[in-house]
Order: structure tokens, then C-alpha cells, then sequence
């Protein structure tokens, strides 16, 4: 009885006391889980990263709805649809305007001294923004002079200089035509595509391959108050069938899930997420039954005294948890690392959201904890004098 | 007798063993699967030069990679063609289209080369087999290596790229990897029709040497020759560079060296965490072989040979499970994944130096405890 009641305040110092009295054999197993969590990020940050870089430019559209070709399920290949279904679009109840959003994929740039390298190119009404992009706030509406562009500073370093900074301007040819960079913005790469640019519709429609009466993507501006399902659905009964109107999760969510399903590279870092999120998990549990696995004498011995079962397997659960977290923060603080050092080299963008850090902190408590209970069931079921 | 013994201890441990085991297995089969992952990318590279029989090729000087070519004016092939060793010039044209996949009428992006029917030469008995019948306007020949998510493509169907219709009049097998999701190969005439590429400029000039002449010096003279807007580069130059572009510029071959290295790392670790542990469960009996009279460096030998039965044990086993994994991938993707002699014997003496080394290390805290300490 007296000893059901002291567990509760002993079992925490008594769990640490049994991780840490050898300090090596707690500094290895704290490293293999490190090393596992890092493991189990890296795989997550490769899967997460293709789908996060790939769909950057879409989550930061300022549109209430997008408008696409009914085929167009990725950025690329380009399948523009007609100018005129956005026209149309703008005399549905419910629609504030539209605009027009043209991208070339993979346009010639080049700037004195470079070789000319492909970079996808945006256009469009630099009075009305496609995108949100608070680090150029207002740096569109110097797209106004003609030939002018702005260029992402989040590119990959492939162009030569890029960043405008202090100086007037950088000059350089699109597609052959003069052209000058005057601010810069920051969006990033992807699998895909290098560098983006961003010029005016006048200056695009001076370039060779400017499509006029084709468009790639619409952005659709609700009237306050608008219901955008309807306004969805009046589209879909008043338009051709050869366009969507999405709203951006749905597009995000279209494009990344063709990535998911059809794109070699999906597959490879699904494939790869899941044998590492195995294999991470695999080492927890090596490391932990082994560490549980060592106390079982002491174990043995707190209840040939008497404690309780329960008191065992709360102790047991406790270095569990333990041996999670000491593993996991060395583990996430490498991560970051990681990823910074995999985001400046690949240019694939490597988010650590709170929520990805949470569910790699689920995981291997989880698997941690787990693990020790099967150890502490072998623990509970051992016949004392037998472990000596 | 020393290996029974290695072997019996591992009987012994039934459970705890079997997990020692998977868990080895498993660390094993993480690098094969970055391997896996890093070579077929570095292999698919450069497989579309398997279609050509070339010695040297011509590129633009803004040349990156097959599919971030440029283009050089199309007269460059006669300068090149005569300069003396040069036995014949031939140009390929490539470019992106959107392919219109037949069975499910998907919008599919594909690589589609142009190529001349009369330098039959230099296609042929490389990857085509007979481009005959791409004189006919509107046919093309396809790979058929393509994965089953996409399409699957035969001789007879019709497809469409961009807004026109195509006929595949034949096939050959190769794998189009990261850098499509078809590849198909028409005349130079079909190609224009497609994509509107004026035929006077050239994404890639194949050349074909005397094979009399050194390589290097008809190399030489053809870049004397040459303005700086084109380059030459033998075939063996010109590979490595599209495997630097895919696996150095490009962030999906970074991304896989770096998997590489996240995954030897990890597995390293794990070798020597599950082999420490083995040592240490077994600290009794060695220090009992000890006082009977071994010596240490025998009782070394015997950990470090036990080491090596558990880390080829789990190597065997995640051996079988790579052969299984390759086979999905490859199924799912139509990547080269090949579990080859080569890479079998490379994790296989990885896996063991490894494993060596990490009993070598374990076995050091042997020496640290006293005989009469563990009982």
C-alpha cells in the first residue's frame, strides 16, 4: 500500500537514475535515436519538399479561384486554355474580375558573362499581382516601364548575379530581347525548374513565343459575399467543358497528387519516406529493448520487494519517453541543420513545420514507449531468482 | 569450433536474435534503397545517348543537358562534316511536347527527338532498331520501357502530341527515367510538324569518326574550325556531363547523394548499436572464456566473427528484401533498378567492414571489466 503510493513520486528520479548511471551507454542510445529521428525528417523532408517546392508559385496565387485547362494536372507540361473562357467567367454572378496569369516554363535567359540557362517566367497585369509575395510588396508596379523583369531570389545559382540590391538595375536578354531586372521577390525552385522570373503581360507579349489568346492559369476574384461553390458550379454549367475552376487547395492538392501517383520521383521518396520511417522506427525499438533489456536484475529486484506491476511498467515507460525525447532534440537540432544545408544545395524547398516536427516527436515516443512495454512485460514475466 | 560457437550463441538468443537480425536486415536494406535510387538516376541519365551510335557529338555553348540544350544553326554540321577524319554528321533534334496519353486521356509531358530516316547509320543498331518506317509523315517509333501508371504503349496505337495525331509504328526498350514520361523518336519532317522547330537549328549534331583517326586530334580541328557558339565533345564527354548535370545540378541526383549519405550514416550507427549490445549481453561468457585461459586477442576474434555471422545474416535477408523492393520500384516507376553482381558485392563488403568494425569497438569495453564484476 505505503509502496503503491510512493511509486507515483519515485518512479520519474528512479527511471533517470537507471538511464543515466552509465553515461556512455546513454550518450549511445540517445545518439541512435538522434540518429533515427533523423532519419525519419530526411525521408519526410525529401517527400514533403518535392510536393511543397512543386506547388509553391499555386498556394501563393491572390485568387479566390483558379481557373485551368480541364487537363492540366502539374506545372508542366504548358496546357494553356483559351483567353476567352476567362472573359466569359467575368459576367458570372458572384465574380468580381479576372485575370490573366501566363507562364513560359522554360525561357532563355542570359546575362553578360553567363551562358543562357532556362528559367519558368510568370506574367501579368502588374497593377493587380497574381501573387502574394510580401518580400516584393509593390516592386511588381515597376513592371509597369516595358522590358523590365523581376527575378526571384530564391533561384538557384546558375544565373550569375541576380540580385538587384543597390544598383540601378541588372541587364540581360530573355528569349533574345533586352531585358532589364529591376527588383527581385522570392518564391524558390523546385525538381523542375531552376529560377522563376516575373514580367509584364506588355513585355511578355512582345517575346517570340507569347501566346495571346492562350492562358495558363486564371485568377478569379469573388465580389465580397460571394459564395464561391456556387460561383464553382455556375462556371462548370456556363463554360466549356474544356476548363476547371478550382479553388487553390483543390489545386494544390490536384497537382500533388498527380505528383504523388505519376511522377517517378513521387514514388521514389514515397517508397523512400516509408522504408526510413521502418527503419527509424526499428531503431527505437533495438535501442530501447536493449536499455530496458540491461535493467531487468534491478527490475527484478524492485519487485522481489514488493513494488507493483504497475510501478515497473510506469518505470519502464518513463526511460522510454526519457530515451524519446534526449533523443529526439539532438535529433531534431541535426535535422535542421540538414535540411538547411539540402535546401541551399538542391533548392528544393525543406520545411520543418511544427506539425512535421510534432509527428516525428509522436512517432518515436510512440515507438519508444512501445518498445519498452514489450521489454517490461518480458520484465514482469521473468521469474526473479532467474535473473541472477 | 569457434564459428559453431558464434553460431550457437545466436541460436541461443532465439527472439532477442531474430530482432538483432531484422534490425541489421533492415539498416542493410535503407542502403540499398538509396543505391538503389542514386544509380538509377545516374544510369537513366545518360541512357538516351544509347539510342545513337555516335563517337562525338556538336552542342550549342549554352548546352546543360539533353533537355537544356540550345541550339546551333544547322550549317555548323557541314563545317564539322568537313574536317578531315570526320566520316559522316548527323543532327538531332529534342524537345518537350505535350503527349496526350491514349488509354486514359491524360496530358503527359514527353521527349520527343527528330531524326534524319537517311542516317539510318547513327541510330541504328544502337538503340532503333529500323527507321524506315518513320518516312511516312505522322509515325513515330516509341519507348516502350514506360511505366503502366502512365500508359502502356504498343505498335499500332495512334497518340496524340500537342493537337496533332501520331501513329507508333515501332518500339524499342530503354526507360525514359526522371527526364520524361515518354520518349518518342520521328523523322525530322514529322518533328517540325509537331512542335514548329525551324529544322535549320540543331539541338545536337551526332558525329561519327574514322575509326583510324585519333579521337582527340580530329577533335581538335573540328574546334578550330568551329565559332564560339558550338561546342564539340567526344561521346565519353559528353555522357559525364549529363550525369553531372543530373546528379550535381539538377536537385534530384542531390537529393539522392545526399539520401546516400543520410543512409550510410544511419546504418553504421545501427550495425554498431544492435553489435554493442550483442557484445555486452555476452560480456559473462566471454569474461568466463577469459578466466578459463583465452586470450583476448582469441576472444577479440570470436566477437568479431560473430559480429560478421548476424551482419551477414541480415545482409542475406535484405538482400532478398532489395531484390523485392527493386521489383516494385521498377514495376511502379520503370526505373533502372537492377540488383547487379556489383552492388550485391559493394554492400556486401560495406556491411561487413562495418560490422567489423563496429565488434572491434564493442569488444574494447571487454578489456575494461574485471571477470569478477559480472557475476
Amino acid at each position: 500500500m505505503a509502496l503503491g503510493k510512493c511509486a507515483v513520486g519515485t518512479a520519474g528520479p528512479l527511471a533517470w537514475a537507471m538511464l543515466s548511471h552509465d553515461r556512455p551507454r546513454l550518450l549511445g542510445s540517445t545518439l541512435g535515436i538522434a540518429f533515427a529521428v533523423l532519419l525519419l525528417f530526411t525521408e519526410l523532408g525529401f517527400l514533403n519538399g518535392v510536393y511543397d517546392s512543386t506547388t509553391t508559385p499555386l498556394s501563393r496565387l491572390d485568387a479566390d479561384l483558379v481557373m485551368i485547362h480541364r487537363m492540366k494536372e502539374n506545372m508542366f507540361p504548358a496546357t494553356p486554355f483559351p483567353l476567352r473562357r476567362l472573359e466569359q467567367a467575368r459576367a458570372i454572378r458572384g465574380v468580381e474580375s479576372t485575370h490573366a496569369l501566363y507562364i513560359i516554363l522554360a525561357a532563355s535567359w542570359k546575362s553578360s558573362g553567363q551562358p543562357a540557362r532556362p528559367v519558368r517566367v510568370f506574367a501579368f497585369d502588374p497593377r493587380r499581382p497574381a501573387f502574394h509575395l510580401p518580400a516584393a510588396a509593390g516592386a511588381e508596379l515597376l513592371l509597369v516601364e516595358p522590358q523590365t523583369a523581376l527575378f526571384d531570389a530564391k533561384s538557384r545559382r546558375l544565373y550569375g548575379n541576380i540580385d538587384v540590391g543597390a544598383t540601378g538595375g541588372i541587364e540581360g536578354e530573355l528569349e533574345g530581347h533586352k531585358m532589364r531586372i529591376v527588383g527581385n521577390f522570392r518564391m524558390g525552385s523546385d525538381l523542375a525548374f531552376f529560377g522563376n522570373m516575373i514580367v509584364s503581360k506588355e513585355t511578355y507579349l512582345r517575346l517570340p513565343d507569347a501566346q495571346r489568346e492562350e492562358v495558363e492559369l486564371g485568377l478569379i476574384e469573388l465580389e465580397s459575399g460571394a459564395d464561391a461553390e456556387g460561383v464553382k458550379q455556375l462556371c462548370r454549367t456556363s463554360l466549356g467543358k474544356d476548363v476547371l475552376i478550382l479553388d487553390k487547395a483543390e489545386l494544390v492538392a490536384r497537382v500533388q497528387s498527380y505528383w504523388r501517383t505519376n511522377e517517378p520521383a513521387g514514388t521514389v521518396f514515397g517508397i523512400g519516406m516509408v522504408v526510413g520511417f521502418v527503419v527509424g522506427i526499428m531503431i527505437c525499438c533495438e535501442v530501447l529493448f536493449s536499455q530496458v533489456a540491461d535493467h531487468l536484475p534491478q527490475l527484478a529486484t524492485l519487485r522481489a520487494v514488493g513494488y507493483p506491476g504497475s510501478f515497473l511498467v510506469k518505470l519502464v515507460l518513463l526511460q522510454g519517453c526519457g530515451l524519446a525525447l534526449t533523443g529526439f532534440i539532438p535529433g531534431l537540432l541535426a535535422s535542421i541543420t540538414v535540411y538547411r544545408g539540402l535546401e541551399r544545395l538542391s533548392g528544393i524547398q525543406m520545411w520543418l513545420t511544427p506539425g512535421r516536427a510534432g509527428l516525428v516527436l509522436i512517432l518515436t515516443v510512440s515507438m519508444c514507449a512501445i518498445s519498452a512495454g514489450l521489454a517490461a512485460s518480458k520484465a514482469l514475466r521473468a521469474d526473479p531468482a532467474e535473473l541472477f | 569450433m569457434r564459428a559453431t560457437l558464434a553460431l550457437s550463441n545466436i541460436v541461443h538468443h532465439g527472439a532477442r536474435a531474430v530482432l538483432s537480425v531484422a534490425g541489421l536486415a533492415l539498416a542493410v536494406l535503407l542502403v540499398y534503397m538509396q543505391l538503389g535510387f542514386y544509380r538509377s538516376c545516374e544510369v537513366s541519365a545518360t541512357r538516351v545517348y544509347d539510342l545513337f551510335a555516335f563517337d562525338a557529338a556538336l552542342v550549342s555553348s549554352q548546352y546543360f543537358g539533353i533537355s537544356d540544350s540550345g541550339t546551333i544553326p544547322r550549317t555548323r554540321l557541314l563545317q564539322a562534316a568537313s574536317v578531315q577524319g570526320v566520316d559522316s554528321v548527323a543532327p538531332v533534334y529534342v524537345e518537350f511536347s505535350r503527349w496526350l496519353e491514349p488509354r486514359t486521356r491524360r496530358s503527359i509531358e514527353v521527349l520527343i527527338f527528330g531524326a534524319d530516316p537517311a542516317s539510318q547509320h547513327f541510330f541504328v543498331p544502337a538503340g532503333l532498331r529500323d527507321l524506315s518506317p518513320l518516312r511516312r509523315a505522322g509515325t513515330v517509333i516509341a519507348d516502350l520501357e514506360i511505366s503502366p501508371l502512365y500508359s502502356s504503349l504498343s505498335p499500332g496505337i495512334v497518340t496524340e502530341v500537342g493537337e496533332r495525331k501520331l501513329e507508333v509504328v515501332g518500339g524499342y526498350r530503354s526507360g525514359p527515367g526522371f527526364a520524361a514520361k515518354a520518349v518518342l523518336v520521328g523523322s525530322d519532317h514529322t518533328f517540325t510538324a509537331l512542335t514548329d522547330h525551324p529544322l535549320n537549328r540543331v539541338h545536337l549534331a551526332l558525329l561519327q569518326i574514322d575509326n583510324r583517326a585519333p579521337l582527340q586530334e580530329v577533335l581538335a580541328r573540328i574546334r578550330e574550325r568551329l565559332p564560339p557558339d558550338t561546342q564539340v565533345h567526344s561521346r565519353r564527354h559528353i555522357e559525364a556531363r549529363e550525369r553531372h548535370y543530373w546528379m550535381a545540378v539538377k536537385p534530384i541526383g542531390i537529393m539522392f547523394t545526399s539520401g546516400i549519405l543520410i543512409a550510410g550514416l544511419v546504418s553504421g550507427v545501427i550495425l554498431y548499436q544492435i553489435l554493442s549490445t550483442q557484445v555486452r549481453n555476452h560480456l559473462g561468457e566471454y569474461a568466463t572464456l577469459e578466466a578459463i585461459g583465452w586470450t583476448p586477442h582469441r576472444i577479440k576474434a570470436l566477437v568479431v566473427e560473430e559480429g560478421l555471422v548476424y551482419a551477414l545474416l541480415g545482409y542475406l535477408i535484405a538482400s532478398a528484401g532489395a531484390d523485392l523492393l527493386y521489383r516494385v520500384l521498377r514495376k511502379a516507376t520503370s526505373l533502372p533498378m537492377d540488383l547487379n553482381p556489383a552492388r550485391l558485392i559493394t554492400v556486401l563488403v560495406l556491411t561487413l567492414a562495418v560490422a567489423a568494425l563496429s565488434s572491434l569497438l564493442a569488444v574494447r569495453q571487454l578489456g575494461r571489466t574485471d571477470p569478477a564484476e559480472l557475476f
